[in-house]
């Protein structure tokens, strides 16, 4: 039984993705024939595990934000096509990308009649942000000025100063530092605007949410069984949802939900274990819709480790890995093989950067006894509860047959414990991490991981030559200029080998072709189902 | 799943657990089998003489037989080794064939390897925590038995504690405290769950043997307590504690597949038993044989277990006879 | 009989208070040891500092004593023990749901799933433990022998995900596809997993897989119960005197024999409850197995502190119930 570990819903943070080559809808084969006019109806089963909470800014995973999607409306949406579009916002300017003015549209009002305005809005981002709220998502407001006074313990103030109500329906928002990403960053549901009375009250809000989004709670929240939605027909907005009701029934294991389905009981689950999806596209070829997604999975070298610092015992390494017959037989055939850091949808992304990326055994061999072999023993580490041992134990079956090198494995620890161990680092030898982006600039994938110093270079890497590219990226005058320096920059990866790609991911969704007509999808959020069209009965 | 032992206790050995307290009625019932040490012998014999032309003794027997020989010399079933595994070359998943009898698992190690160096693990841990429960218990119950008073009143509650836990739940509870889980972590919380049995046993086991009039004349002789223990009460005991161990054997088997499966047992690369059903157990529709063969394994032993038992309790019980 | 109910009642606080501690003790050691579990609440991301002060300390983790290795945590447990006894609180998850209202939503659930495994072990089991007695050493016997041990030699959790995607999914998706069959039967009895559409319904084949567990031993209980009292001088009368097998076997012996079974399946009750967790995982039952089950693994101490604890309790109530049955079933027995 593999363990529900919900998925940081980080990546919905990121943005801006359709100015950057745009989605790719390649395994699209949903039904395009609806029609939006007679489109309205029916009801949708949807799989969910129970989420963390209905509160928007209490809950960060990705169970929560499929409910909040459909029940809030924020200033942005995130659309098919991966840009924010404006949703309550009229407009969102600002001359230097720091001073934001909102304009809210009129007429969005909360399911208990009160209006969305300026003060909904304000509301909710205070409370949000207030330290001792400890609300999940309070992290995302940290560019707004005066976090740090209600984040001080004890807060200094209750209110972020960065906010200031002009009129009832506009207000400005006061960054840190220039950011051109705010409109993308607020589609994410810890933005969503806050009733006066569930702010009186967030433990029955939770329950019962007061929302202002195209659905509404029919009835409270079903703990552990379901969270049932209907059509809010009151709501304004043109993103007005298709189906009559949501039932997103909760399922404890992903292989309960896939029986679930299989039986008829779901319409549509978006975690199938990966198991069973090579089963699962046989079975069902009209339902399988498959997109790549922005996850990039790699095996990172403790470069503070000296007996590590042959680049060729890692580029051995790199080549002494098989990784689609990996995929094949562990991951159910649902990864990409990586030849590269960064992931296929950014634009700047180049399909072969390295070149110890494909499976050449002999070169792996002669560079590994070149580099003056390896030893004693490997350890391979990992989170623990997310069913990584199976596939790490391929790969050192792998470098054991390829290299002659004993390995064990090391997946005791829970992911907190495990990134505090990185961050020490205490691991004594290469360790599994994945990447999300922050933000749609191939840079997302460069500078945390890999710069001197920075928040998520756990490998204790540091290349002045690296640094110094990124540096002239990021002063570049155009975006294009900037990209050719990134890719130099990761040109210097390909060398050092500080990380091996393994693969990028692909996000898997299973319908049933004979209720569903077409699937809402966009690739911020992934399946929408507000926007998702039932086939009519009759 | 239930607790993996008291699914398995027959009749012989539930009298004795009964929830007996003090004053309950239990306690004044006698347990099983009341002997006298001179008739130990010819039980034995007899015992041996029944079973011998008992099948569900035989062929469970013979079971065993094999899968302890399994374990202790796996060279002998196998030359292959159950870690060369790849799975490149279109090795993973292969069904069974000349070369691999019992085909190659997802990693595309052997499989028939694997079950043989499985049946290692699995029986080690199992018959490391039966031990355990036995010393345990054993000591438990009749420190119990014979202080009485307040060592029995406590022991009594502690008992209780542990009886009351829910066995999985617990041994889940108790595995989650260790980072490193290997076949001794998952030994100590089959032992930390499961030896509150025996210690009602030999409990009610010492306190009815206390009163009979060979203890009391041996007692009244100025017997010391140790001898007393010795050679007068737990012979008494023996038998349904054997009938319990053996089925409690079987039991663990079982329980380790289970607590693996879950997540809190072995991991790979360890081999055993569980760690196979664990591994494979999503791939059943496409290839049923690769939960059919450490599924087969499992359920063989400890229906074997079973039996065995079960016949041991007939054969020892001779109100049954 | 009021006094030996009073003191048996007694002994109860040592053990719960026991059982509190051992598992407040255990719960700790594995914070001691693995960390803050309220940190994996933010996946790869790093909160801000204050938010994951503020939150372990809102769901009663921020003790310093969860720092130190296998400290005992005393100050803590006293606290625990304050709220849990003084103002009846629990705590609450991660969630920030209180777990009285999560045992309160989960139990109906486990209850119902216990009772119907229940009724199943004591109809089935009973009956067939009968008829093998009375067949003692024929076809019966032997069948139900091997056949109950083959139930209880499978591990649990292959038994229900076989029966899943057997019996609920490949032979219910032929029921559904029959316009003969209704509804409740197609898509409930043999939905494939529980659906709060039928809820009773749908928890019977999960009820039956928990109670096939102790089916083995309750059969084979009651077979040689049955056998035991049969010889007796008691039953040899009644045959004497010429009546019926069907008063003899369901009169005078059935009823002796029964009291080793009783005393089975209660103190079995709270091992059942506990022994849910497989079956409700596999089942999808919204009950308390499935939620401490995560709990255990999320870290919320608070949600397993007080569901086992509970279950210890259910355990030592239906002991000290059976007990009491003994008195009504077996007029030798007196309490005094």
């Amino acid at each position: 039984m593999t363990n529900r570990w919900k998925l940081a819903a980080g990546v919905a943070a990121m943005s801006l993705l359709a100015a950057c080559g745009g989605s790719e809808d390649d395994g699209s084969d949903g039904g395009e024939q609806a029609q939006q006019e007679t489109a309205t109806g029916g009801e949708l089963r949807a799989y969910l595990s129970e989420p963390d909470s209905l509160i928007p800014s209490a809950a960060t995973d990705s169970e929560s934000n499929q409910v909040l999607t459909e029940i809030y409306r924020g200033l942005t949406i995130n659309g098919a096509d991966g840009g924010a579009e404006l949703a309550v916002a009229e407009s969102i300017e600002s001359d230097d990308n720091i001073t934001w003015t909102v304009r809210l549209k009129e007429g969005y009002t909360f399911t208990n009649g009160e209006p969305v305005d300026a003060d909904a809005f304000i509301r909710g981002w205070n409370f949000a942000a207030y330290g001792p709220n400890a609300q999940d998502g309070a992290g995302f407001f940290e560019r707004i000025v005066g976090f740090e006074e209600v984040q001080a313990d004890p807060p200094q103030t209750e209110e972020l100063s960065g906010l200031t109500k002009v009129d009832d329906y506009t207000f400005t928002v006061e960054l840190n530092a220039p950011f051109s990403g705010f409109r993308e960053v607020v589609a994410y549901q810890v933005f969503a605007p806050m009733a006066e009375e569930c702010l009186a009250d967030t433990d029955a809000c939770n329950e019962m949410p007061i929302s202002n989004g195209p659905y509404q709670l029919e009835s409270p929240w079903e703990h552990d069984v379901q969270v049932v939605l209907t059509r809010n027909e009151d709501y304004p907005g043109e993103d007005a949802g298709f189906a009559d009701r949501i039932v997103f029934r909760i399922f404890e294991s992903q292989d309960a939900a896939y029986a679930a389905f299989q039986g008829g009981e779901l319409d549509v689950i978006d975690q199938v274990p990966a198991e069973r999806r090579p089963e699962a596209q046989a079975q069902y070829p009209d339902g399988y819709f498959q997109t790549p997604n922005n996850s990039f999975t790699y095996l990172g070298i403790p470069d503070y480790d000296e007996r590590f610092s042959d680049v060729r015992l890692r580029q051995a390494f790199s080549l002494a890995i098989d990784r689609q017959a990996i995929i094949d037989a562990a991951l159910g055939g649902t990864q990409r093989p990586a030849s590269g850091w960064v992931s296929p949808l950014f634009e700047g992304q180049r399909d072969v950067v390295c070149q110890y990326c494909d499976y050449d055994p002999e070169e792996a061999k002669r560079l590994f006894d070149e580099a003056g072999g390896w030893d004693g023993t490997l350890e391979l580490m990992a989170n623990a509860g997310a069913g990584h041992e199976t596939w790490l134990q391929a790969l050192g079956d792998q470098l054991k047959q390829n290299l002659g090198i004993d390995y064990t494995i090391n997946v005791d620890q829970q992911f907190a414990e495990y990134l505090a161990t990185l961050e020490n680092q205490e691991a004594i030898g290469p360790y599994r991490l994945g990447w999300g982006p922050d933000y749609a600039l191939m840079e997302t994938y460069l500078t945390h991981l890999y710069g001197t110093d920075q928040s998520s270079n756990y490998f204790g890497y540091s290349n002045p030559e690296f640094d110094d590219l990124l540096k002239q990226g990021d002063s570049a005058a155009t975006v294009d200029e900037a990209i050719g320096f990134y890719q130099q920059a990761e040109d210097v990866l390909a060398e050092d080998m500080v990380a091996i790609p393994l693969w990028w991911g692909t996000q898997t969704v299973l319908y049933n072709p004979d209720t569903v007509a077409e699937l809402g999808f966009n690739p911020i959020d992934y399946e929408d189902y507000g926007q998702t069209v039932l086939k009519q009965q009759g | 799943m239930t607790d993996p032992v008291s699914t398995g206790v027959p009749a012989g050995t539930q009298a004795p657990n009964r929830p007996e307290q003090e004053a309950g009625p239990a306690s004044s019932a006698p347990p099983g089998t009341t002997l006298s040490e001179q008739r130990e012998a010819g039980l034995v014999g007899d015992a041996w003489r029944q079973l011998r032309r008992n099948p569900l003794f035989v062929i469970p027997a013979i079971f065993i037989l094999i899968v302890t020989s399994m374990a202790l010399f796996p060279s002998l079933w196998t030359s292959k080794d159950p870690l060369a595994c790849t799975v490149s070359g279109g090795l993973s998943r292969n069904a069974p064939s000349a070369e691999h009898w019992f085909g190659t698992s997802i990693l595309g190690c052997d499989y028939y390897a694997q079950a043989i160096y499985g049946a290692r693990t699995s029986m080690l841990i199992a018959l490391v925590a039966t031990i355990g429960i036995t010393i345990i218990g054993g000591l438990v119950g009749v420190l119990a038995g014979f202080f009485g008073r307040w060592t029995d009143a406590l022991l009594s509650r502690v008992t209780d504690v542990f009886l009351g836990l829910p066995f999985l739940l617990g041994a889940i509870v108790f595995l989650t405290i260790f980072k490193n889980r290997n076949e001794w972590t998952l030994a100590a919380a089959l032992i930390a769950l499961g030896w509150t049995v025996i210690a009602r046993i030999m409990r009610a086991s010492v306190l009815s043997s206390k009163h009979l009039d060979y203890v009391q004349a041996a007692r009244a002789l100025g017997g010391a307590r140790r001898r007393l223990v010795a050679r007068h009460i737990l012979p008494n005991a023996i038998a349904p504690v054997v009938v319990y161990a053996t089925i409690a054997l079987g039991g663990f088997i079982s329980a380790e597949a289970t607590l693996t499966f879950l997540g809190v047992g072995l991991q790979p690369p360890a081999v055993s038993w569980g760690v196979m059903i664990d591994q494979h157990d999503g791939y059943y529709h496409e290839d049923p044989w690769l939960l059919a063969f450490p599924v087969s394994l499992v359920v063989g032993t400890v229906l074997s277990f079973v039996l065995v038992g079960d016949a041991l309790r007939d054969a020892l019980d001779p109100k049954l006879r | 009989m009021g006094r030996y109910v009073i003191r048996r009642l007694l002994q109860f606080i040592p053990t719960v208070f026991g059982a509190l501690f051992l598992l407040h003790y255990l719960t700790s050691v594995a914070i001691q040891l693995t960390g803050n579990p309220v940190r994996a609440l933010f996946g790869d991301r790093m909160p801000p500092e204050s938010v994951l002060r503020n939150l372990t300390e809102r769901l009663g983790l921020g003790d310093p004593c969860l720092e130190q290795p296998f400290s005992p945590c005393l100050a803590l447990f006293t606290q625990r023990l304050e709220s849990i006894f003084l103002h009846f609180d629990f705590g609450t998850n991660f969630s920030e749901r209180p777990v009285t209202d999560i045992v309160a939503g989960a139990m109906p659930y486990t209850l119902r799933l216990t009772a119907i495994a229940i009724s199943f072990e004591l109809l089935v089991g009973i009956s067939a433990g009968v008829l093998a007695g009375l067949r003692n050493g024929g076809f019966w016997d032997y069948w139900l022998k091997i056949s109950t041990v083959l139930i209880i030699s499978v591990p649990v959790v292959v038994l229900g995900v076989v029966v899943r995607d057997f019996v609920n999914l490949s032979f219910g998706n032929w029921l559904r596809g029959l316009e003969a069959v209704p509804d409740a039967i197609s898509r409930g009895v043999f939905a494939p997993t529980w659906t709060p559409n039928y809820p009773l319904a749908s928890l019977i084949i999960p009820g039956l897989v928990l109670g096939a567990l102790q089916l083995a031993a309750t059969a084979r209980l009651t077979r040689s119960s049955l056998l035991e009292n049969i010889r007796a001088d008691y039953v040899r009368t009644a045959w004497a005197k010429g009546l019926g097998q069907g008063r003899v076997v369901g009169i005078h012996t059935l009823r002796n024999s029964l009291i080793p079974v009783i005393t089975l399946i209660g103190t079995d009750i709270g091992a059942l409850m506990g022994g849910a967790v497989v079956t409700e995982g596999i089942f999808n039952v919204p009950g308390i197995g499935r939620q401490v089950f995560a709990a255990i693994f999320t870290g919320e101490t608070t949600v397993v502190i007080g569901i086992v604890t509970l279950l210890v309790l259910v355990y030592l109530i239906a002991s000290l119930v059976v007990d009491l049955l003994y008195a009504v079933l077996d007029p030798r027995i007196r309490y005094d």
